[in-house]
């Protein structure tokens, strides 16, 4: 099995910096297994009841990003033969990357359990 | 489960995705179209696929410029890393280029205010005119009466408004304590400040019932206001020739009369002229003033210039006084048309040199660049083997050269601020009432801005042709490319600096040679200054007593060895400029047959007048002789007793007396000046008069007692202590006391040394030298800098040729000279190319260089033996470290 070349990883700032939407759905659609890009399309498009369509211009660069700060790495495993398609490239959480998703989870919990606290937010039915 | 897709849509794919920087397609191109692909074959029917085209190429627009920002973004961060580790190299490079950049912009900003920008303040300006009065007996401009105005503006159609002013100088004082000072004066019709689109920030300006009762008022410019009146809120009064003048008004920030360069800064009404003792108005002999317009609607230069010439020739057929006259109509541009296309030349001669070596430092900093990135070929080529693609290299270089230049440009523009104060004090220096207003308008930013650009662009593009050649080939061969590239912008280096160069040393030698002329006299230890007793409403008695007074005066000083009179000095800007000549009849000589025989150039000829030949005249006292070392070869001075009681007399040039006397005794022979007959007391020493390169012309003195001039210029000559010599400079603020004492209203105009006021007429040969000499000095550094860079790379990448030959028995010396007759080729190759240019050159000079044949060859000499050293002394490094090679090293080393 080939491992396709990775462009370097140009800098690294914190990975903590705060992740911007696409690239928090990236990180989710990665978190229960690695995905080639069509297949993280179609999941976030999945998990937000198709109101999130990343075009494939967006896509890639939040992973040409997300690449350069570390979070996601090529996937050392490939589906078996008959389902690969060997132009694909799979992509991996890494675990720098699945912290980073976790920590902006937990910050956008807080947030909600504030707005919450506050009285905004679904719970609060329309009347 | 691979559907296909059409091959059209396959090749839009790879088309829009071109959008994306060619490093973002290299890692992620494959990758876009495999999901543009899925994406595209789930989308059926029209709708859907219109939707997907939208969406693909709208969202491709909408992030490929954040990719490419991205990477220059990266390219900037390493380009910056790299200029930080070679701080000479961007010293150099950024230095050479804005003193380029900066030269160029303060050239252009002084072309864009003397040429492209319309007089300050003024509305409209496209609409105004000049009609100038062209005299055909005198071959000068001149002006017109009052009575003629009067005329031509009840006859006129093609202007709306006609204004007559006339300039003059006054003086100012803010309040009776204050020093008087010197100031540009316009008295003018009332219609004069409308005509020119001014309207008052203060107060009002002149109405039409004040053309004719003479009634003490005045409008002062805003820069007086500002400058001399304190900015005061009540503008009260101020004293204008020692007469009190209520102030009614000021005019707008920014306009300070119809002339660039010689700024008005007080406008007084017609009536108030005897304060400046012009002549009654009515006086239609009196041709005094000078005439504006503002043409009418629909009307054009042209049309104006048919209607005036018409009204010219009526005006001369009914007025006697005018006979003479023809009018001429040109747009009002601010600058005499006499000035205009000298000064045009200079400025744009000046744009010439400073952009040759802008082009000469950003080919040097190209070379710079290449040669880097000829240092780095080992690892491109290695990197490009693994994949990386060459545009990587190129765009490195783009990004490196936009990076240098935005540098240049900001710190051109530094340099150019400087620049300009310093060009607006050369021409101050010329004289106090001149000022020239520069500003850093958008004319002068577009250039720093787009020179920095096309010197960036050419750059990169020369250093990317230059790297370009380095093939993958021949790098890892380890021979060096053929560098043609670096060669030909050596040799256009070493022909740039040559054609620079010359142009210095023209102008050095042109000083020189101003220097070595002999003027006939000596200004050195002679102090001067101006008095112009109408300036304090003195008549001609009380003028001609303060003369005395004063003279007596000066004369007591220490450290004065004599004081005189005279009108005008040798060479002195107004010899240069308002020649003065008298109609002189010498018996036995016609001028008709004789004018072949009185060849001198076009401004100093004597041109035969009506009755006799026009000869330049300047009136001398007592004493003028001596105070300038006017020396006399025969005869005597003139004496306080050659007044008006005694028989006319006149002293004589040798040139007169030689031409017209031809070999007989000058003394005692008697010719007829306007008409009066003077008798020869003394020949004088020919000198220079107006300019250094006149030829010898026959040349007037009368007797300043006699003539009683309105205004004098006092000189003074200073007494050397011992070996000391004299210093004129000393006597100044004496003089200064000496003369306020005895007249505290006239103002102290012009102080200074006679010295001072010749070095004038060689400033444009100055300016010259400074200029060609510094830059070409520049350039000279960067060539040698240039030529040592390749010479350095040459040797490196021969470095095993070099140990090949030395192994088998070359010795040090012989490397040494393959080297340098490297070097050597190619500085020849850039002199003998260069050599026509700057012949070129040197010709379109030739009106600057005195006396300096455009093929001197010493001029030409010694610039190629500078050059000569130079390239030497840059192949010196390179060429010992390649005769210092250990051979058995350089071999190894592959």
């Amino acid at each position: 099995m080939i491992k396709k070349k990775t462009p370097a990883p140009k800098e690294r700032p914190e990975p903590q910096a705060q992740l911007n939407q696409p690239a928090l759905q990236v990180l989710l659609a990665l978190a229960d297994g690695d995905k080639h890009g069509w297949a993280i399309l179609k999941d976030i498009e999945r998990f937000t009841n198709g109101r999130i369509a990343l075009s494939a211009g967006t896509l890639y660069g939040v992973v040409k990003r997300l690449f350069a700060l570390g979070l996601i790495e090529d996937s050392s495993e490939r589906p078996p033969i008959h389902w690969d398609d060997e132009r694909r490239r799979y992509y991996h959480l890494t675990d720098t990357g699945r912290s980073a998703a976790t920590a902006e989870i937990s910050r956008l919990e807080s947030l909600v359990t504030t707005a919450r606290s506050r009285k905004l937010g679904t719970p609060q039915v329309d009347q | 489960m691979n559907q296909t897709t059409p091959k059209w849509v396959a090749s839009a794919f790879k088309f829009i995705l071109r959008l994306y920087p060619a490093r973002f397609r290299d890692d992620w191109q494959d990758e876009m179209e495999s999901v543009l692909r899925s994406d595209h074959l789930q989308r059926t029917g029209r709708l859907e696929q219109s939707r997907f085209w939208l969406r693909t190429l709208g969202s491709t627009i909408a992030t490929a410029p954040k990719e490419h920002l991205f990477d220059l973004g990266a390219d900037l961060r390493y380009t910056l890393r790299t200029l930080k580790r070679r701080p000479v190299f961007l010293l150099v490079s950024v230095a050479s280029m804005a003193i380029g950049i900066g030269a160029a912009t303060v050239v252009a900003a002084t072309l864009s205010s003397l040429f492209l920008q319309p007089v300050a303040g003024v509305a409209d300006a496209d609409r105004l005119i000049n009609i100038k009065p062209f005299s055909s007996r005198s071959e000068t401009f001149d002006s017109i009466s009052y009575p003629d105005y009067l005329d031509l503006q009840s006859s006129t159609s093609s202007v709306a408004d006609l204004a007559i002013f006339r300039g003059s100088t006054t003086t100012v004082r803010a309040t009776a304590e204050d020093d008087a000072v010197p100031v540009l004066s316009q008295f003018a019709t009332s219609n004069f400040l409308p005509t020119l689109g001014v309207v008052p920030s203060q107060g009002r300006f002149f109405v039409s019932e004040e053309d004719h009762a003479a009634r003490p008022m005045a409008v002062v410019s805003h820069w007086l206001w500002e400058n001399r009146l304190g900015s005061r809120a009540d503008l009260g009064s101020i004293l204008v020739n020692g007469e009190s003048l209520e102030v009614i008004g000021v005019g707008p920030a920014g306009f300070r009369g119809n002339f660039k360069g010689f700024p008005s800064d007080l406008f007084l009404p017609l009536p108030m002229g005897s304060l400046a003792g012009l002549a009654p108005l009515e006086d239609r002999a009196a041709r005094e003033f000078e005439i504006i317009g503002r043409l009418a609607p629909s009307e054009t230069v042209k049309s104006a210039a048919v209607e005036f010439d018409r009204l010219g020739q009526l005006m001369a057929q009914n007025n006697l006084n005018a006979s003479d006259l023809s009018l001429q109509v040109e747009p009002m541009t601010g600058i005499d048309a006499d000035f205009r296309s000298g000064l045009l030349t200079f400025l744009l001669l000046l744009l010439a040199v400073t952009g040759l070596i802008l082009v000469v430092a950003t080919l040097n900093v190209a070379g710079m660049m290449a040669s880097r990135a000829a240092e780095r070929a080992q690892e491109t080529t290695v990197r490009m083997a693994l994949g990386a693609p060459r545009y990587r290299l190129s765009r490195q270089l783009t990004v490196e050269a936009l990076l240098l230049g935005v540098l240049s440009a900001a710190a051109g523009l530094a340099f150019s601020v400087w620049g300009i104060t310093y060009v607006g004090a050369a021409f101050g220096s010329i004289d106090s009432r001149v000022a020239v207003d520069i500003p850093l308008d958008g004319v002068a930013l577009t250039t720093a801005i787009g020179l920095a650009l096309a010197v960036a662009l050419l750059a990169s593009f020369a250093s990317g042709s230059a790297s370009r050649r380095s093939t993958l080939v021949q790098s890892q061969r380890g021979t060096s490319p053929k560098q043609r590239w670096r060669r030909a912008l050596v040799v256009g280096q070493v022909l740039l600096s040559f054609v620079v160069l010359t142009c210095a040393v023209f102008f050095l030698r042109a000083l020189n040679e101003a220097g070595d002329i002999e003027i006939g006299f000596d200004p050195d230890p002679v102090a001067i200054t101006t008095l112009s007793p109408r300036l304090a409403q003195m008549d001609s008695g009380d003028a001609q007593q303060l003369f005395k007074d004063l003279v007596n005066s000066v004369e007591d000083l220490p450290a004065v060895e004599r004081a005189a009179l005279i009108t005008r000095v040798p060479l002195g800007l107004g010899a240069r400029f308002f020649p003065n000549q008298s109609e002189v009849g010498i018996p036995g000589h016609e001028p008709a047959q004789n004018t072949d025989v009185l060849n001198g150039n076009d401004q100093t000829s004597t041109q035969p007048a009506r009755d006799g030949f026009a000869i330049e005249t300047t009136t001398v006292g007592e004493g003028a002789f001596e105070v300038l070392g006017l020396e006399l070869v025969e005869g005597r001075p003139f004496f306080e007793t050659d007044d008006k009681t005694r028989p006319a007399v006149v002293v004589v040039n040798q040139v007169f007396a030689h031409r017209f006397f031809d070999g007989e005794q000058a003394l005692g022979q008697t010719i007829f000046v306007e008409g009066e007959a003077h008798s020869v007391i003394g020949v004088a020493r020919n000198a220079k008069y107006r300019t250094l390169n006149e030829a010898e012309v026959p040349f007037l003195y009368l007797s300043f007692h006699r003539q009683q001039p309105g205004g004098a210029d006092l000189i003074v000559k200073a007494q050397g202590a011992g070996d000391q010599k004299a210093d004129p400079t000393l006597l100044l603020s004496a003089i200064r006391d000496a003369q306020r004492s005895l007249a505290p209203d006239l103002p102290v105009l012009e102080l200074g040394t006679v010295a001072d006021r010749i070095a004038s007429s060689v400033l444009p040969q100055r300016v010259g030298a400074v200029a060609a000499g510094a830059l070409g000095l520049l350039g000279l550094f960067l060539t040698a800098i240039g030529l040592a860079g390749v010479l350095a790379h040459w040797v490196d990448s021969r470095r095993r040729e070099i140990g090949l030959r030395m192994s088998v028995g070359a010795s040090p010396s012989s490397v040494l000279s393959l080297v340098v007759s490297q070097g050597a080729w190619l500085g020849l190759l850039g002199m003998a190319l260069g050599l026509p240019l700057a012949f070129g050159l040197s010709k379109a000079l030739a009106g600057f260089l005195y006396g300096v044949p455009s093929l001197d060859p010493w001029t030409y000499l010694s610039v190629g033996g500078i050059l000569v050293v130079t390239i030497l002394l840059a192949c010196a490094a390179p060429a010992l470290r390649a005769s210092r090679l250990d051979p058995l090293a350089a071999l190894r080393a592959e």
